[in-house]
């Protein structure tokens, strides 16, 4: 049957979002704030996709 | 054949020779001269220390107290208020841990598209270093300009930044937290091991008997997790015993000891007050609980089966 079928691919979907997200949220914004420099790292509001992406952190490294 | 082997062999039940049993204690010897060292020594000598009365501070002199040091640890207030916040963390963090990993694990189980991809995410918490994790939740819950509060203030949900680990009614759960998100992947890991070793043909015995979904999960699926259960919940209550890097990245035992744990404990004794025999008679009592918790769960749990 066809709806009981689509309701368990839908489930499994949004659980596979909710996990997936509750993993990477964190994750995310580690990896974002590393191409961010300090300055935009603590505005306030935080900026989720940086508006000026810099390579300064991985250089100092 | 010489008495020895002969008695191997009884016990083994495969032929034996004595020549082989010689040369396998040689090759074990260097491993276990290590093994001697790095383990069994240590906690030998830990114990050892314990006994006496040794600081740092005053190395000359270190009497044998006997179990002093035990006493006074069991008489000090600070202790017992140490042992009802590590039991708080244990308890939350421990089934957190089991409830998000067994839904992990069952969204695991089943067969559908990307699931290999969301495995591998999965796993990404488990992979960073404990210290790494605890700097990353340190820049999140920042009260200044953290990514927690940044989200909460963008959706709305609170007016101005708010105060989170140096919260008194907050950092614990934070803490917890940032605890429980590092654990979930092994112990998704080991329920998807003991869910993939159900056997098939019961679900579909149960089907044809009519259950449904819920009471396959009741009859099924929960009592042959019991192992798999037992394994997580020994595991995850050692490693929240005994955790301090988070405690010492976070929080440093918190605003007002609010998260000043049993483990924070054995740290400050140790190695900022230098009070090695105090510091090793706490290490040991938190080593006995966690061992007699371990007895009774593989008990309890063993008898299921």
């Amino acid at each position: 049957m066809k709806i009981p079928h689509l309701g368990r691919r839908a489930l499994l979907f949004f659980a596979s979002l909710l996990s997936a997200l509750y993993v990477l949220a964190p994750i995310g914004w580690l990896v974002s704030s590393s191409f961010q420099s300090e300055a935009e790292i603590t505005s306030v509001p935080p900026h989720w996709i940086p508006d000026e992406p810099t390579l300064e952190n991985f250089a100092t490294i | 054949m010489s008495n020895k082997s002969k008695g191997l062999r009884r016990l083994i039940g495969t032929p034996v020779s004595a020549y082989d049993q010689k040369s396998a204690m040689i090759f074990l010897a260097p491993m276990m001269v290590v093994l001697m060292a790095v383990a069994v020594f240590p906690i030998l000598y830990s114990f050892w220390i314990s006994l006496f009365d040794l600081k740092l501070t005053r190395p000359h002199r270190a009497p044998f107290v006997w179990f002093d040091n035990y006493v006074h640890i069991f008489q000090d207030q600070m202790f017992w208020d140490s042992v009802g916040r590590s039991t708080s963390f244990t308890l939350m963090s421990v089934s957190a841990i089991m409830l998000i990993a067994m839904l992990m694990a069952l969204l695991l189980n089943e067969e559908f598209r990307g699931r290999r991809i969301l495995s591998a995410i999965l796993l990404i918490p488990w992979a960073i270093p404990y210290v790494a994790n605890g700097l990353m939740w340190k820049w999140i819950y920042d009260s200044g300009y953290g990514a927690l509060n940044g989200l909460l203030f963008q959706l709305g949900l609170i007016d101005k930044y708010l105060v989170m680990l140096g919260d008194v009614d907050k950092t614990m759960l934070l803490i917890t937290n940032s605890f429980v998100w590092k654990e979930v992947p092994l112990a998704t890991i080991l329920l998807l091991v003991t869910l993939k070793s159900i056997r098939a043909d019961l679900y579909s015995a149960a089907k044809v008997d009519g259950a449904n979904v819920w009471q396959r999960f009741i009859h099924i699926t929960l009592p042959a997790l019991t192992p798999g259960f037992a394994l997580v919940m020994i595991y995850e209550t050692m490693m929240a015993i005994r955790h301090v890097d988070l405690f010492f990245i976070l929080t440093e035992g918190g605003p007002a000891d609010a998260s000043h744990v049993v483990a924070w404990q054995v740290y400050v004794e140790t190695f900022r007050k230098l009070a090695f025999g105090t510091g090793a008679a706490l290490a040991y009592i938190m080593a006995i609980v966690t061992f007699t918790l371990a007895f009774f769960i593989i008990r309890s749990t063993s008898r299921k089966l």
